[in-house]
């Protein structure tokens, strides 16, 4: 059972670039509520508030009752996150609003259980190809994370999608065949090539003509010994 | 690290103004480092980074990197008038605008991968930053 988190949000009234610069200044976080039930609503959150929200054990998949004024909460969860390129400051939050007789896609993390005798004896690395599964489940059931056991597994091993067990009435909506993640051997230095052995990038246009150039001097060549020999 | 292809010979310099967009994000492995200033890196840079990276995790933990050095950068050669042409192709250059993602590495404690990044960032011309997927601030 989901536990859900409370955060009170303003009505955003003004668009403009400038009004929502001032707001991530004085330390809010402006945003969207849409939903089947509600129309789209633009507001902004206090910036503490909304990290504390998205800290706890479900991260960013947690059920968030969005206390808008003075009205009733309204049950949501985080569609997206915006981050600031070079500060990875949250820029922007869009909720959703969900009933909780429906069911809901979320993107939940993988969890990685055991100890891989690839990894401790042969020195592998784990590489993960996908972190994040797609599941449909009621909002009260979202997982945490879904665990997957990698002990066992060696290098050149992998694990697919097929591989992940699941707890409850959870549908996971990725591609069974889908690797999630494999154990590669290790990266071998490799030292810095010569400059002298760098080639220079042939040029597209030239190199077709040269190829052309090429392919009349064979048929020149071709059809001068032909003459010869006819002579 | 340089094309094996070009469309043309040289390009013209252009100019970096704003942030990148896209790859700002960690996407194949668990840290990164980030630009946090604009910067032209040469292929040598980016070639002595990885180098710094991959001797300090000996064995172990997996590279990616995220640049290309894509731009011929010209010179005219010493003593030479002006006009008569542009000159000739020196080295190729990857052109990086603040939050570019550079290298990314998996398989390394956090520790460790920092003290990795930080070793790269000694090899390039810009301030850089740690960045780990999923931290934010």
């Amino acid at each position: 059972m989901a536990d859900e988190v409370k955060l009170s949000a303003q009505i955003r009234k003004d668009f403009s670039g400038r009004r929502l610069n001032e707001l991530r200044r004085s330390g809010s976080i402006p945003g969207i509520l849409y939903g089947p039930d509600t129309d789209n609503l633009p507001l902004y959150v206090d910036a503490k508030e909304l990290r504390q929200a998205i800290s706890t054990d479900r991260g960013e998949n947690a059920l968030i009752g969005l206390k808008i004024g003075n009205k009733k909460a309204v049950m949501t969860i985080i569609r997206e996150l915006q981050f600031h390129p070079v500060t990875m400051q949250i820029i922007h939050v869009d909720f959703v609003q969900i009933r909780m007789t429906e069911t809901v896609e979320v993107e939940v993390p993988i969890e990685v259980v055991g100890e891989a005798p690839g990894i401790k004896t042969d020195g592998g690395v784990l590489e993960h190809i996908i972190r994040r599964i797609s599941v449909r489940c009621l909002p009260m059931d979202i997982p945490e994370s879904l665990t997957v056991d990698i002990s066992g597994l060696n290098v050149d091993d992998y694990i697919q999608v097929k591989d992940i067990k699941v707890v409850g009435d959870i549908e996971i909506l990725d591609d069974p065949e889908l690797i999630v993640m494999t154990l590669s051997a290790p990266t071998e230095l490799k030292e810095p090539e010569e400059a002298d052995e760098v080639a220079e990038p042939s040029i597209v246009g030239e190199e077709v003509d040269e190829d052309r150039e090429e392919a009349e001097a064979a048929e020149e060549e071709v059809s001068g010994e032909t003459e010869d020999s006819k002579e | 690290m340089r094309p094996r292809k070009v469309k043309y010979r040289v390009k013209h310099r252009g100019r970096m103004t704003g942030k990148t967009i896209r790859g700002s994000r960690v996407n194949f492995g668990q840290y990164a480092l980030k630009a946090v200033e604009p910067a032209w890196i040469t292929e040598r840079q980016i070639e002595a980074a990885r180098v710094a990276i991959t001797r300090y995790m000996k064995r172990g933990g997996k590279v990616w990197i995220r640049i290309f050095p894509d731009h011929p950068v010209t010179k005219q050669p010493s003593e030479t008038r002006m006009g008569k042409g542009k000159g000739s192709v020196e080295y190729y250059a990857a052109r990086v605008k603040p939050g570019r993602i550079l290298f990314e590495l998996e398989g390394l404690e956090e520790d460790e991968a920092k003290n990795a990044m930080k070793r790269a960032a000694a090899k390039l011309p810009m301030k850089c930053r740690f960045a780990v997927r999923g931290r934010y601030q």
